[in-house]
């Protein structure tokens, strides 16, 4: 999986592509960390390129979620396949994480 | 080997899923299986497969898991075998989905996923084995936003 970071005004776009799965989770998760660590509390994660998405994928993001509440910050996800939108929608994510359907979409919520 | 099959073999480390997702993909488009059902199939095997190397083991001896995947007509079998300690996941109760985020806990969750993308689970204990037998339904008519439809005809 490629993980690409970039910084727009003062928000965080993770952009993924590949596969989030149980070997490519926990570096997400450190990357995710690491700049919720300096201080970062907007944050985007772009689904655009991203083919497959385990149970790991998803603990990470619930992680995150949580994480990010707790300091009252904000953290959307966007430009989801179908079917791994579908996978958000069958654990019940959808009803507390926004997700849009693209970058563009997401950033204006800001 | 049928035409219609695969079968391969993992040892029980995290890093062997790989082997789990390339042969799918392969099966996959060989048997023109659409994306959205071979991303169902690759999540629930990598959830039981994930839960065997994780939690089926005592020791700290290299097991072989065996998978074979199987297509008839508009069925496709699934059989996972290993030599892990006793596991059936019909057991496991259903985790709650409709708590506050902050109640959410993601164990479970992925038993309840594979509940959702099987149509039928069995499984058996043979001897020192876990025989796991999972079937799911491939449509090839319907409407196209059917949930599961195969690409060919």
């Amino acid at each position: 999986m490629e993980i690409t970071e970039r910084q727009q005004n003062d928000i965080s776009i993770f952009s993924l592509s590949g596969r989030l799965d149980s070997n490519t989770s926990p570096d997400f998760e450190k990357r995710l960390f690491d700049v919720m660590g300096q201080g970062s509390r907007r944050m985007v994660v772009d689904f655009g390129s991203l083919d497959y998405i385990s149970s790991a994928g998803l603990r990470v993001i619930l992680k995150a979620t949580k994480d990010i509440k707790r300091v009252e910050g904000v953290f959307v996800l966007c430009a989801m396949k179908d079917y791994v939108r579908e996978v958000f929608e069958i654990a019940g994510f959808d009803t507390f994480l926004p997700i849009f359907t693209s970058l563009e979409d997401a950033l204006q919520q800001f | 080997m049928d035409a219609h099959a695969i079968q391969f073999k993992l040892q029980n480390r995290l890093s062997d899923l790989k082997i789990l997702s390339r042969n799918l993909q392969a099966f996959g488009e060989r048997q023109g299986l659409p994306p959205k059902c071979v991303f169902e199939i690759n999540f629930a095997l990598e959830e039981i497969l994930t839960n065997i190397i994780s939690y089926g083991y005592c020791d700290e001896q290299p097991h072989w898991i065996k998978v074979r995947i199987a297509l008839d007509g508009e069925t496709l079998t699934i059989r996972v075998k290993d030599d892990g300690r006793y596991f059936n996941l019909s057991e496991v109760p259903p985790p709650e989905i409709n708590c506050p985020l902050e109640d959410r806990r993601i164990g479970g969750l992925g038993i309840f996923f594979i509940r959702k993308f099987m149509d039928r689970i069995v499984y058996e204990r043979r001897q020192d084995t876990n025989i796991l037998t999972l079937k799911k339904q491939i449509r090839r008519s319907g409407p196209p936003s059917g949930p599961c439809q195969a690409q060919r005809g």
